[in-house]
């Protein structure tokens, strides 16, 4: 009698998903594991081997200090998820805020939230971003504060059109008539309905971040301290490796950022395929 | 007083969005519309889409302001008392729905959809009292429906579990909102049976909306047929359906689907409905009505007693 | 002349296979109105589909054949199968009024099938549609509207011109007047009745108002839970029914003539999902007995037309 949906095993049926996830989950155990797989240290400098090419001892050779590229490489990962994660959670959360009250209230208050909105779709966010970043300084928290600030403009567009359709729905106007006030409607009837887009959504958004974030620090802007593969590919290009041509030095980390970001757009066009069909069921 | 519903004057105007109409004008979609309903009894309202009978209903229910007029029930205005008063009011007065699918939060199992309207009226219930209305509906063994959720359910168990939803607060007024249109025609009879019986048992005082003539006949006492905002014709069940006295009455059932075979059908009316706006004058019927005379184009025409507790709004009369 | 033997419809689905129809043998006339009537679960939509050759992807017609004028177009190619969707048979869909491409004009859209399937060009194919449309009912005043700017009737008018278009010898209305409103209702289907009387077209009208369908059709065929459970003439249903289904849902119909107070029919549509064994309309009949659940819709034939798909009939 009932119909057996389970997410999971929808999403695990799903091609795209299961591609994503593989994806993401590779570098997350890149990340976790960094220390027992790299071969090297990924700080250990050693100025003989400026720039050696590959070699068995280090499979994609060494930068300008003497590091290995490798183990950077591997170590990398880690700043990447953990930025694109929380900066997208981030984006989200204030998003889904955004949307919700926006949506649900309407009037003067739907106005000018929508004008914020708008004001962040046109500006240049990557402008503003290397700007405040800078004036910020390098952090990790800064980061993903920066990002996540400057990117929830299109979560919130999202959600509200969810929510304005969803306030006009019959077990709202029950609620209503019930004595339900604008908050609990707000979050014990709107929100859970909009969960669905959100997940796809979040996706969306932490491949987003993980590629600004790339952005910024190849910028010279952000957490250019820590190990990041836009931090790679920056000192790729200031040691002068770029121009003379060094792949192994320029490649591995642009490859690993656009892989790690195709991961999450294949997770988030499968979550959003799985839960569009779900809303209409199968009636003759 | 034995009135347990009384509309007075009841109007909604609307400003329209976008450009069809030059700004000033309204859309009228409820015109100075009057009902009274005695304790214990079900009236019905009469209507196509665009008629604005939900609208009246929504009202009714609190949930929309009116542009002027008042809503009564039992005595205590809806929109002109007190905080505590139209809390008071909003337990009393419930709403059963059309859509059995969307009337129901698809994220509460139906344990939370039937204690919601309990728990945000601060009745303290025990679980008894749910497990009855459920039973009371015809979902049995209720233990096992407490924790499905609306997707588990098929459409009719649906349309029970709202209903189980507006009775559970023991309203005294129920609104029914095309309770059964879209329930397969084989189930309706018995919804129709259970919100009667339901409601004669409570002595519970209804408003049926229905764009169907046959059920408001089959569940109500008394008919407003409602056009355009306005009230066209109001008397007995069984007056209406025999002496229909108001040329869109009388159209309205000759339209509806009799059992077996026709040549052709006679439709006594021309065009189709339109909006009712600021700018119409005299009787909204007049550009469908075959019988239209010269003083329909300028006058509206008011609601008078034509045979013995049988009203029509129209100037033949 | 359509004739359909042993169709059985199946779709794929997460919760395995789902028979929406299972061994339908019809045989519909030409020029004559069919009537199909059924709730949820019926089938009825997948039986148009079916024969539209319009079934979703995870559809298929698992067994039987369906001939239009003797050829079995299940076996067609694509390339005839388009030409027979539209030009030999089209349909109205359910809701099909809502569909109208908002951003062109009616007689554009009217128009479109002609110049779809290059039968003319387009001067000729705005002529057509011009004619089409009056027709319909609709006059000058609206051919160069936009859909948004007509009722619900006058665009389900342009809906039933553009299936016309084509000059089929077949309509296939799948409840055409259901958001309607009863007198726009009344007056769509004297529209079809007039097309079919003048253009000679068959119809094939299908519907859940049993009421709606008795007006119209000349032969009416029950369908219950994807199964047959009466076809017959007009008058021989609805005067002589035999199938406890269609009894109950004669007498389940609030009525505004006087007449006996109308009685429900228990329980719920059938879940096609998990159909029961045997009869399917077991479960909610008055007068099955334990042996239904074996029952193999072998029809029994009160009179010549006149099939009863029900083991208890005649034995009472």
């Amino acid at each position: 009698m009932t119909d057996e949906f389970s997410p999971w095993r929808e999403f695990l049926s799903n091609k795209k998903a299961v591609v994503g996830l593989v994806i993401v989950l590779f570098f997350a155990f890149m990340a976790i594991l960094a220390p027992i797989v790299s071969p090297y240290n990924p700080n250990t400098t050693n100025p003989s081997l400026f720039l050696s090419p590959p070699s068995r001892a280090h499979l994609l050779g060494t930068d300008e200090l003497g590091r290995d590229l490798l183990s950077r490489d591997i170590y990398g990962a880690q700043v990447s998820l953990i930025v694109g994660i929380a900066a997208g959670a981030v984006a989200v959360v204030i998003g889904l805020i955004a949307g919700l009250i926006s949506g649900y209230m309407g009037g003067a208050v739907d106005e000018i939230i929508m004008r914020i909105v708008d004001f962040f779709l046109v500006i240049p966010a990557l402008v503003f971003m290397i700007i405040i970043a800078a004036l910020l300084g390098p952090s990790l928290v800064n980061v993903i504060m920066v990002i996540g600030l400057l990117s929830w403009a299109p979560t919130a567009r999202i959600i509200r059109s969810m929510v304005l359709s969803l306030k006009e729905w019959p077990f709202v106007e029950s609620a209503k008539a019930n004595n339900a006030g604008t908050f609990y409607i707000m979050f014990t009837h709107i929100f859970p309905n909009v969960t669905s887009v959100l997940y796809g959504n979040a996706m969306l958004a932490i491949s987003g971040a993980i590629f600004t974030q790339a952005a910024l620090v190849f910028l010279g802007v952000g957490n250019v301290n820590s190990i990041s593969w836009g931090g790679i590919i920056r000192e790729a290009y200031t040691s002068g490796a770029l121009t003379a041509g060094d792949f192994a030095y320029v490649v591995p980390p642009g490859v690993f950022i656009f892989a790690l970001i195709f991961g999450f757009i294949m997770m988030g066009f499968a979550i959003e395929e799985i839960m569009n069909p779900r809303l209409r069921s199968i009636r003759e | 007083m034995d009135e347990a519903i009384r509309v007075k004057d009841l109007k909604k105007y609307f400003r329209p969005r976008g450009r069809v109409l030059s700004s000033g004008t309204l859309i009228k979609a409820v015109d100075g519309v009057n009902i009274s309903v005695p304790v214990g009894e079900i009236h019905s309202i009469v209507g196509e889409t665009g008629s604005g009978k939900s609208t009246i209903g929504r009202m009714i229910a609190g949930l929309i302001e009116p542009t002027s007029g008042e809503v009564y029930v039992h005595g205590i205005d809806m929109f002109n008392s007190s905080k505590d008063q139209i809390r008071e009011l909003r337990r009393s007065v419930q709403i059963i729905f059309q859509d059995p699918y969307s009337s129901l939060n698809p994220r509460f199992n139906v344990k939370k959809i039937i204690e919601e309207p309990l728990k945000l009226n601060h009745i303290k219930f025990s679980s008894e009292r749910v497990l009855e209305i459920l039973r009371k509906v015809g979902l049995t063994p209720p233990e096992d429906f407490l924790n499905r959720y609306p997707h588990e359910l098929s459409g009719g168990q649906r349309q029970r579990v709202s209903i189980a939803r507006s009775f559970v607060t023991d309203p005294t007024v129920v609104v029914a909102d095309e309770p059964v249109s879209m329930l397969d025609a084989s189930m309706r009879i018995s919804f129709l049976d259970l919100i009667a019986e339901i409601q004669k048992e409570r002595e519970i005082s209804m408003v049926l909306i229905s764009h169907d003539i046959s059920i408001a006949y089959y569940l109500s006492s008394r008919i407003n047929v409602l056009y355009l905002g306005k009230i066209v014709e109001e008397a007995d069940g069984d007056e209406v359906v025999n002496n229909p006295l108001h040329p869109y009455t009388k159209a309205l059932i000759q339209a509806v689907p009799k059992l077996g075979k026709v040549e052709r059908k006679e439709v006594q009316i021309k065009g189709s409905i339109m909006t009712s706006s600021s700018e119409m004058v005299g009787c909204k019927f007049k550009d469908r009505c075959i019988y239209a005379m010269e003083k329909c184009k300028t006058q509206e025409p008011e609601l008078i007693e034509a045979r013995p507790n049988h009203f029509v709004a129209c100037h033949l009369y | 002349m359509i004739e359909i033997e042993n169709l059985t419809v199946t779709y794929k689905t997460r919760s395995g296979r789902i028979r929406a129809l299972e061994d339908i043998n019809i045989n519909i006339q030409n020029n004559e109105i069919f009537g199909i009537v059924g709730e949820s679960g019926s089938g009825k939509t997948t039986l148009a589909m079916a024969i539209m050759g319009l079934l979703p992807s995870n559809g298929f017609v698992e067994n039987g054949t369906i001939k239009i004028n003797g050829k079995d177009i299940l076996k067609l190619g694509p390339e005839m199968a388009r030409r027979i969707r539209g030009r030999i048979v089209s349909l109205v869909f359910q809701g099909a009024m809502n569909t109208l491409n908002p951003l062109m004009k009616i007689e554009d859209q009217v128009a479109e099938p002609i110049l779809i399937h290059r039968t003319a060009n387009r001067e000729e194919a705005i002529k057509k549609a011009r004619k089409t449309l009056e027709l319909v009912g609709l006059d000058s005043y609206t051919w160069k509207k936009y859909p948004h700017e007509l009722s619900g009737g006058m665009r389900q008018r342009a809906v039933i011109a553009t299936a016309m278009i084509m000059d089929p010898s077949t309509i296939i209305a799948d409840e055409p007047s259901t958001a309607l409103d009863v007198i726009t209702q009344a007056q769509i289907m004297n529209i079809l009745k007039d097309l079919q009387r003048a253009a000679g077209i068959t119809v094939i009208f299908i519907s859940h108002d049993l009421p709606l369908v008795s007006e119209m059709a000349d032969r009416i065929m029950i369908l219950y839970g994807g199964r047959p459970a009466e076809i017959g003439l007009n008058k021989q249903i609805m005067e002589n029914s035999g199938h406890p289904y269609t009894k109950g849902l004669i007498n389940s119909v609030p009525s505004i003539e006087r007449r006996l107070k109308p009685i429900a029919i228990p329980g719920e549509p059938v879940n096609i999902k998990d159909p029961p064994p045997g009869c399917r309309f077991k479960p909610r009949c008055p007068i099955a007995i334990e042996s239904c659940v074996s029952y193999d819709y072998v029809p029994k034939e009160p009179e010549k037309d006149h099939l009863v798909f029900c083991k208890m009939y005649g034995a009472e």
